[in-house]
């Protein structure tokens, strides 16, 4: 091989992986998955789950060829009372031991900048329904093994009665707010 | 008393649709008397599920949502049981089939996520033949002297436990559906001791077994109620059974007794439930 091919070939090759999408794998320890419900119309509770994975594929030239993919346990669920959480996973909510995750596939991505509008599936207690958010890209930068590291973080709320979850309407709210921020490896 | 408030208006609609239909039937309907408490209760039933927990469509995703169905699917083996009069065994293999396909259909998560089809079928069968000996002692119990007093007394008992245990255990809606089945039961027997209704019996063993297995076993898998205690709830009507005496003139006396007995293993399954239970952290 010629060194001027041998050039050309690994410039192309270079060029090809800058432009191409970006995977990353989830940071379960750095992503969070919170939310907040209104209890008796007095106050707002606050719950998380403590488990989240997932991968984001990510094109910074084409955006609409970015796509998102995200589980979370049930049983990961956590308001800082045994008690309610118990309720919480039981059949009266999530009924976590017959739909043990919650995910979200994304269908279509589109924007550019710092904000992407995200439009995809999301299914909660065997329920699937669409929903659109508008995801606000973080940071990138390297970690403390020098792998490379990107996020962002969305927020935005559901009906819980959209998901079949309907019990207790008046003492619990029916609106969830969520905030989900996630922090990614690149793989 | 937010609580009371909950729970109140299904098990009051329930109690008020069974009663109804068991006076019609005691006052204007007597033909129909061999599947009057299986109506009454199917009935009962699902007015307060429906206002408890909502319509349910079928067929159904959610375990909680077959019991509705359970209950139709009781009142209709109840009255076809009534009307046909066919073989005992013939009986017992249609009802173990209905079992069999009930506790498959509340189980249905279990076999997709923590259960092999070998495993899961097993476990099927052995549940299946347990809600068919619970059918049966109910039967038995309700075809002694001054039966369907003592069935609804021991249901009223047996429910009532099962629905502290099961609130106990984290769900308030299976507690929830429990008492309407209590309020159901309490609301029965008293119609009978007050209008000596001639029931003899009244078909209530198909649904109330049903229904009653359904919610224990959706206890057990769903929410966190102890596998002891769904075991000795099922146990508890079996021990109803004990003899008591013969004598005609202690038929109230042998309604207490049966009922007193049936407390016993109903009260210990409360108890574990609650040791199960974590502190309330307030």
């Amino acid at each position: 091989m010629k060194p001027l091919t041998l050039v050309l070939e690994l410039i192309s090759a270079f060029v090809l992986s800058a432009n191409a999408a970006e995977t990353f794998k989830l940071d379960p320890v750095h992503s969070f998955v919170l939310f907040s419900v209104q209890h008796l119309g007095i106050a707002n509770t606050y719950g998380r789950f403590n488990d989240i994975s997932g991968t984001v594929v990510f094109d910074r030239d084409s955006p609409s060829k970015s796509s998102v993919e995200l589980s979370v346990p049930v049983e990961s669920l956590d308001t800082h009372n045994s008690i309610r959480e118990r309720s919480l996973k039981s059949p009266d909510f999530f009924d976590a031991k017959q739909f043990p995750t919650m995910t979200f596939k994304s269908t279509k991505a589109e924007g550019s900048g710092e904000t992407l509008k995200v439009s995809g599936d999301l299914t909660i207690h065997g329920v699937t329904k669409p929903l659109t958010v508008d995801f606000k890209k973080g940071g990138e930068g390297k970690g403390v093994f020098g792998e490379m590291r990107g996020g962002g973080e969305t927020r935005f709320t559901i009906k819980r009665s959209d998901f079949g979850m309907n019990f207790e309407q008046g003492e619990v709210g029916n609106e969830v707010t969520i905030i989900l921020s996630v922090e990614g490896i690149k793989k | 008393m937010q609580l009371l408030k909950q729970m109140l208006p299904p098990a009051a609609l329930a109690a008020a649709v069974a009663a109804a239909l068991l006076f019609v039937f005691a006052c204007w309907w007597k033909n129909a008397s061999r599947c009057a408490g299986a109506i009454a209760i199917g009935a009962g039933y699902i007015a307060g599920h429906v206002v408890a927990a909502g319509w349910s469509p079928f067929p159904s995703r959610h375990a909680t949502h077959w019991l509705f169905w359970f209950a139709v699917i009781g009142v209709i083996a109840a009255a076809a049981d009534a009307l046909v009069r066919s073989k005992r065994t013939g009986r017992l293999v249609i009802w173990a089939i209905i079992c069999t396909i009930a506790c498959r259909l509340i189980l249905q998560p279990k076999f997709s996520y923590a259960w092999s089809a070998a495993e899961g079928w097993l476990c099927v069968f052995a549940i299946a033949l347990g809600v068919v000996v619970l059918t049966c002692c109910l039967d038995l119990l309700e075809r002694r002297p001054f039966g369907t007093a003592t069935l609804f007394s021991v249901a009223t008992v047996l429910c009532g436990g099962a629905c502290v245990a099961l609130i106990l255990s984290g769900s308030l809606l299976l507690g929830q559906l429990a008492c309407i089945l209590t309020a159901i039961a309490g609301t029965c027997f008293l119609l009978i001791i007050a209008v000596t209704a001639p029931f003899h019996p009244s078909g209530a063993a198909a649904p109330l077994s049903l229904v009653c297995a359904g919610l224990w076993l959706s206890g057990s898998y769903y929410a966190e109620l102890p596998a002891t205690s769904a075991l000795l709830l099922a146990l508890a009507p079996a021990i109803a059974l004990l003899p008591v005496g013969k004598k005609s003139n202690f038929q109230s006396r042998a309604l207490a007794y049966r009922t007193a007995f049936v407390a016993v293993p109903v009260a210990i399954a409360v108890v574990l439930a609650l040791h199960a239970s974590p502190p309330l952290d307030y």
